[in-house]
This record gives C-alpha cells, sequence and structure tokens, in this order.
C-alpha cells in the first residue's frame, strides 16, 4: 500500500499551541486516576459531561483518542485488527481504531499520550449515530465493566432546536436521573446538585466564549481558519464544565478580539471564504492550509458549531439544561433544520464556497450533504465541492485527487 | 376485490403498479406506507391500508443525486422508487427511528419529495432504559393524530382490539407456512415462493391479507410432498433484507434447501404476537418497544438474545448452516456478525457470510455459496 502525502495543520494562533500539552497533561490525569482513587470513565463527545467532573470521574473519550490516533499517522494499522477481526470497512473507524488499540494493541505503534487506561466504565449518550451504541456493547463484552447507554432521540423535521416536545424532553431527563444512580453506586460518592449548578455555570461560560469566537471569525479578514479551530475544540469536547475550558477560550477569545481590531487575518489578502462540512481529516488537517494558496480560508464549519451552542445552559433547572445539551447536536436535528442553519451561515459569514467532506465513516453527517448543497444553490446560489474522505483511516485518502478537485472548485469561485 | 391466485413469484410491485391499492383507493379509502415495522396495527385501525415499503429493482440513478452512495441498498432503492413517482398514490408514509440509514433516507425524503407526507416515530432502542415506554406510547398517541386527519377515522379501542387480532392472525399463518416447511424433509414450494408470499402479505389489505395466508396454507398442506426426499443441507439465513430472491435460487440450485430465516422480510416480522390481554396502545407500544432480535436495538444482552433465537431456529428445523446475507454498509448488521459468527461456530453450526448489494457478483456468490454447501 502506498501511503498518500498527508500533511500537518500549519496554525497561525498562538493560543493553539497550548493544546497538546492540555491534551498531554489529561491524559496524563486519566492514567493516574487510580492511583488517585477515581474511575476511568470511556465517554462520548456528546455527552453530559459535567456530570463527570461533578461525580469525580475522569472521562476518557475514544472518539477523541481515535482523531489523535489519525492525527499521528497510526489508526489506519489498528483499523486492520479490526478488519481482521471481521467487522467490515465500512465501519466507522473511530470503532475500528478503538478496537485495533483494545484488542491488539502489542502489535501496534505506541499510541498519542500514552493511549487509553482501561476502563472502569463505559458511558455514551446515543444523540449522533446508533453505531455508537452497538460499539460501546462490544467494549462491554470486552472490558466487563458497567455500561451505561442513555439515548436521546432524534429531533423530527416538526420540531425545531427550539421547540421540542416535552416528552422528548422528560425522557432524557428520566435516563440522566437513572444516569447519577449508576455513577453514585459504582463510584460510592453522593451527587451533589450544587457542584452540578458550578459546572453549568462554567459550561454556560464557556458556550457564551464560544460564542464570541464564532462570531469574531465573521470578520472580514478572518482572524481564525478551521486549522485552528479543529484543535481548539479540544478542550469544549473533552473538558466542557471545567475551569480549564474557560481559561483556554477566554484567551482564544482575546487573541481573536485583538486581531479584529487591528484587522488581522490569517490571510494577507483573503479572497475566498469557505465553509467546511463533517469531521476534519485528523491525517492531514494541512488541507486547510491548502486553500490558503488560492487566498482562500475556511471561516465556519457545521463541525465546529456542534461544540458550542448545543450547550447554552439557559434554564435555570440544571437537569433541563443537561436534557437540552445532550439533544442538540448538528448530528440530531433533522435536515430542514440543518437547511436552515447552512443557509443562514453561509449569509452571516459571507461565504463564497462550500466544501462537503463526504465522510465514509459518518455516514449520519454525510446524509445531508446532496440536500445541503441543493439548498444553498437554489437559495443563494452558492456552490459546493464534494470530497470523498475518511475521517481518520487515511488508506483511502487521495492527496493528489482531492487537492486537483480543490484546485478546480477554487478557479470556478475565482 | 379479489385475493392474489396462485404462485407469485415476482411480486416487488411498487405503490404505483399495486392493482389492491388502487382499487382500494377507488373506493375512497386512504393508504399509508410503511419501511420496517412500524405499528400497522395503528394504521389498519383508522381503516387505513398499511403497505409495506420493499425496495425495487430498478438501477440506483435519480437517487445519487440526493444520497450519497455510503448508504445500503434498500434505502436508496427506496429514494428511487419515490423520485420516480412510485409512491405516489400513498396518502402518507409512516417511518420509525429504526436505523441510521432509514431516518437519513426519511429526512432525505422529506426535504426532496413533496408527497406522500412522512411522520417520522421515535422509537427508543433499548426497551429497559427509564422512560422509554412513556415516550414512545406519546410518539404513537401523535402517530394516531395523523392517521386520524389522513382518514378522517376516529381510533376506538374496539378498533385497534380487532386491528391488532387481524395482524396477529396473520402473524400465526405465516408461522404455519414457516413451520410446514421447516418441519419437512421435502418441502415443495421454493424458498422464493416463500418469501413472495410473506412480501404479498404486507403489501395487500390485511383482512384480505388473512384470507389469502389461509388459502396459501390449505393449497400448501395439500400439495406438500412425501418426507425424506433426501439428505440435503439444510439452511437458516440470517440478516436484513434480501434485495432479490436470488440467493435462494443459488441455494437451491446448489443442491441446499433454505429451512429458516431470522431476516427483516423473514421470520422477524412475525415471530411474536402482540399481547391481546394489554390495554391495547400499551400492548402495541411493548411490542414495537420490544424487538429483541432486531439489531439496531441496543439493550443489554440483544445480540444474545439474537443468537438464541437463531439457535432455537436452528433446532427447531435441523439447521446445518447458516449464511448470513449482509447489505453493503448495514451497519447494525456489521457490527453483530463477527459476535454471531464466533458463538454458532462454537456451538457447532457453520457460518457463510456474503455481503450484498444490487448487482453483486452473482458467480462469485455462486462459487462460495457451493463450495459451503459442499462442507455440510
Amino acid at each position: 500500500m502506498v501511503a498518500s502525502k498527508t500533511e500537518k495543520a500549519a496554525r497561525s494562533l498562538e493560543t493553539t499551541k497550548e493544546i497538546y500539552p492540555i491534551l498531554k497533561e489529561y491524559y496524563g490525569r486519566a492514567w493516574r486516576a487510580k492511583e488517585e482513587g477515581r474511575l476511568v470513565c470511556w465517554a462520548g463527545v456528546g455527552d453530559p459531561r459535567e456530570l463527570y467532573w461533578v461525580m469525580d470521574v475522569i472521562p476518557i473519550f475514544p472518539e477523541n483518542f481515535s482523531a489523535a490516533c489519525g492525527a499521528k499517522q497510526i489508526a489506519a494499522q489498528a483499523c486492520e485488527v479490526a478488519e481482521n477481526c471481521g467487522f467490515a470497512r465500512e465501519t466507522c473507524s473511530y470503532f475500528r481504531n478503538t478496537y485495533g488499540f483494545m484488542t491488539g494493541a502489542d502489535r501496534l505503534p505506541l499510541p498519542p499520550a500514552g493511549g487509553m487506561p482501561a476502563p472502569d466504565l463505559l458511558i455514551i449518550a446515543i444523540n449522533s449515530c446508533h453505531t455508537r451504541s452497538k460499539w460501546w456493547r462490544i467494549m462491554e463484552r470486552y472490558y466487563r465493566v458497567p455500561t451505561f447507554i442513555l439515548e436521546a432521540p432524534n429531533i423530527p423535521w416538526r420540531m425545531r432546536m427550539n421547540s421540542i416536545e416535552r416528552h422528548y424532553i422528560d425522557f432524557v431527563t428520566a435516563q440522566l436521573k437513572e444516569l447519577i444512580i449508576f455513577l453514585e453506586k459504582h463510584t460510592g460518592k453522593k451527587f451533589s446538585v450544587d457542584k452540578l449548578e458550578e459546572s453549568i455555570a462554567i459550561s454556560r461560560r464557556t458556550a457564551k466564549l464560544m460564542e464570541e469566537i464564532y462570531s469574531l471569525r465573521k470578520a472580514i479578514p478572518c482572524p481564525m481558519g478551521a486549522e485552528d479551530m479543529a484543535t481548539a475544540l479540544m478542550p469544549v469536547i473533552v473538558l466542557r464544565g471545567t475551569k480549564l475550558a474557560v481559561e483556554f477560550y477566554e484567551k482564544l477569545a482575546a487573541e481573536l478580539r485583538q486581531r479584529v481590531a487591528s484587522g488581522e487575518g490569517v490571510l494577507n489578502n483573503e479572497k475566498i471564504r469557505l465553509l467546511v462540512d463533517n469531521i476534519p481529516p485528523w491525517y492531514t488537517r494541512g488541507l486547510y492550509n491548502y486553500f490558503h494558496k488560492y487566498n482562500a480560508i475556511s471561516v465556519a464549519e457545521t463541525y465546529t458549531t456542534t461544540f458550542g451552542w448545543e450547550s447554552p445552559m439557559q434554564f435555570s433547572d440544571p437537569m433541563e439544561n443537561l436534557a437540552y445539551a445532550t439533544m442538540l447536536n448538528w448530528l440530531n436535528i433533522s435536515f430542514a433544520e440543518r437547511e436552515e442553519i447552512l443557509n443562514r451561515l453561509v449569509r452571516e459569514y459571507s461565504i463564497n464556497g462550500v466544501i462537503f467532506l463526504a465522510n465514509k465513516s459518518c455516514k449520519i453527517y454525510s446524509g445531508s450533504n446532496m440536500v445541503l448543497a441543493r439548498s444553498i444553490q437554489e437559495k443563494q446560489g452558492i456552490p459546493s465541492l464534494m470530497l470523498e474522505f475518511d475521517q481518520t483511516d487515511q488508506r483511502d485518502y487521495s492527496d493528489t485527487q482531492v487537492k486537483l478537485r480543490i484546485d478546480a472548485f477554487m478557479e470556478m469561485l475565482n | 376485490m379479489n385475493i392474489p391466485s396462485g404462485p407469485q413469484q415476482l411480486s416487488r410491485f411498487t405503490p404505483k403498479q399495486n392493482k389492491w391499492l388502487r382499487e382500494w383507493k377507488d373506493q375512497g379509502k386512504k393508504v399509508v406506507g410503511y419501511f420496517c415495522n412500524a405499528p400497522s396495527e395503528l394504521i389498519w385501525a383508522h381503516d387505513i391500508f398499511p403497505v409495506r415499503l420493499f425496495n425495487g429493482e430498478n438501477q440506483i440513478e435519480k437517487a445519487d443525486g440526493y444520497f450519497p452512495n455510503l448508504f445500503c441498498f434498500y434505502t436508496r432503492s427506496l429514494l428511487e422508487l419515490a423520485l420516480s413517482g412510485e409512491m405516489a398514490p400513498l396518502d402518507g408514509v409512516a417511518t420509525f427511528s429504526m436505523c441510521d440509514a432509514v431516518v437519513q433516507m426519511a429526512n432525505v425524503f422529506s426535504s426532496s419529495i413533496s408527497r406522500p407526507a412522512i411522520f417520522f416515530i421515535s422509537r427508543p432502542h433499548d426497551r429497559d432504559i427509564a422512560g422509554a415506554l412513556s415516550f414512545f406510547k406519546t410518539e404513537l398517541t401523535e402517530f394516531s393524530a395523523f392517521l386520524e386527519k389522513i382518514s378522517g377515522v376516529k381510533l376506538t379501542d374496539e378498533s385497534l382490539r380487532q386491528s391488532i387480532r387481524t395482524m396477529n392472525n396473520n402473524r400465526t399463518l405465516l408461522k404455519k407456512i414457516y413451520d410446514l416447511r421447516g418441519l419437512s424433509d421435502g418441502f415443495s414450494l421454493p424458498a422464493g415462493e416463500i418469501a413472495s408470499i410473506t412480501r404479498i402479505s404486507q403489501m395487500i389489505p390485511p383482512d384480505l391479507a388473512g384470507q389469502y395466508l389461509e388459502e396459501t396454507l390449505k393449497r400448501i398442506q395439500a400439495g406438500n410432498g412425501p418426507a425424506g426426499k433426501g439428505k440435503k443441507p439444510r439452511i437458516h439465513i440470517s440478516g436484513s433484507i434480501l434485495p432479490d430472491d436470488d440467493l435462494y435460487k443459488i441455494i437451491e440450485d446448489g443442491g441446499g434447501c433454505v429451512v429458516s430465516d431470522d431476516l427483516c422480510t423473514g421470520s422477524r416480522h412475525f415471530w411474536r404476537l402482540v399481547d391481546e390481554e394489554r390495554e391495547p396502545m400499551e400492548a402495541l407500544a411493548h411490542y414495537y418497544l420490544s424487538l429483541d432480535i432486531c439489531p439496531h436495538q441496543h439493550h443489554l444482552g440483544g445480540e444474545d438474545e439474537r443468537l438464541g433465537y437463531i439457535m432455537d431456529m436452528a433446532g427447531r428445523y435441523r439447521v446445518n448452516g447458516v449464511i448470513f446475507c449482509i447489505q453493503r454498509f448495514c451497519d447494525p448488521h456489521q457490527f453483530e456478525y463477527p459476535y454471531l459468527k464466533d458463538k454458532l461456530n462454537a456451538a457447532g453450526l457453520p457460518v457463510l457470510a456474503l455481503e450484498t448489494e444490487q448487482n453483486t457478483g452473482m458467480e462469485q456468490v455462486k462459487n462460495r455459496v457451493e463450495a459451503f454447501l459442499e462442507t455440510l
């Protein structure tokens, strides 16, 4: 197999340099957890993370881990291990990568940050795809640890995020209460609603900061591209509800305010503003820098909006806040709502073109590609480009082909 | 309205081609289509003809412009049919939050096709989780309101009970047909015909389907050949939806016989009955929440329940080997397969896995099936 060329992202911001140390320190904390009397829980990136901090559990995210393995260029080998065990190559590469390291780590290169310490608990909120629930059951069989799977129902197209019917919220709340009981049982610690309120207040502050950060990216020229944003998401994904996340985003917002005030963009001669859809290609985020060749920059991404706007925590009832935060997700809303949001983003960010990464591993992300492309073309005359990818398994990535298609698209936009 | 007569080998008529649908609508009545396990009892109780939607046999062309090539043939074919106007006679479509592919496809439908109107029923995937039953009952109540708008017929306790009895009767008859096949040594009908009968019974009005199945049962009983026609390898087929009936023919031509299945279009659709003792809405909610043997459910122990189901079938029908027929891109089945394979092998049952999509290389499938049958 001849590996296609891949490129690291070249970042523009000072603040994003802090991400790798934060990640490393966090994984280190997870490895020390047992000595410190804490349980390690393998969790999902859409989970009500505040509960973990309240119950003093350290969540580690296989999805985040698999993204990091992609960045380290080792996910493909781990995926092969899973395929050799009988899993189809079309299954999610986050799953295949995790499965590979779970069952065959001794045959694989060293994973980033020492890898994930074995779980004491397995928890996940299903608020995007249902392959994650099957994945968690597979891990449950392997590790034989207590497992909790919560389900946030799909938001049907007769509803919008601000008009979710009561029984949907009640259903999620009922499960959240069960989750608290589960956590109390296995940690031996008592749940504290005051601690939850504290953590939620922190998440509320984080959400406000992210709102400001996204707003600052509307500036022309754009002060921050996807090459920085994709990395800068890490604190809200892994550390939502903690002071560390707030501190990071306060720094980031400050840096962006300063850049916008002085008219400093990523590009000196910004000509084309792009919106990119889908999960970043973790093994070649340098692709976002490739756009710069054409004085083009990704100023907004549907992926980044998934983390931040979903958890405004605007209610007074903490459980209501968690229920909404667990339900709201780009991947859990209807295509009708995706169309509305995408069209709004195209207008607000002065978008010239949209790039859809048709991610083989994330069917529920890619499913809306054509519907959305058609919508923005019909409603606003904005063209789209479809590129085939996988999020973390680089075997199917063809750098030459992808760049040729980007070249043609850019020429058309110019 | 006449019941279908004789062996209906090619029974993939679309709603547009469905003459029973046409006759029903000529009476001024309404039809609602459904994909998988939508509560057809509820539809029928509103005096609406529930018709199950199966994939077509056309090449996918239009659908490629609306839905990426990352989804199973079943969903893409349904979209193709809709875009080609084949679903136009339907007054509505009911969709469950079954698997991700169906949810995505239903979204595309809703965004891209003006009619028929789709109603989305959210169905929890873990029957044991807190709040699931209560949530789902509310969803069913809303679905009932949608149906009432379509037919103008109000739901009553009695109409729902009657509807449940009708559907249960059809399920029982299908089970009897499966028993006739599975318990015999020399069954007279090819497996493709049994598949056809099962399909047709879900594409004609349910009361007519009951008559059809009664007649069919009598016909089969009368025509069933003597037992002990020779030792053929007895096969159980496991999977979701077969895109066509070619596999049955390949198995039979290769000297084997299909004696059972756990397919969405097969036994999974009718093996269990709705509880007629319970309050009917409650009974329906409970039934459709507990589709235990379907891989898109994720309650604890689901895979073992499915394994148990296959093993029960294997014992009941003296199965020699299991052929998994998994649609390409079908996540729920692909995630469960390795575990089931290992367990079945450990229990002494040989397993063959085939991946299907439209126009799967038939020669290759033939060779693999024949080689597998020879080992049994």
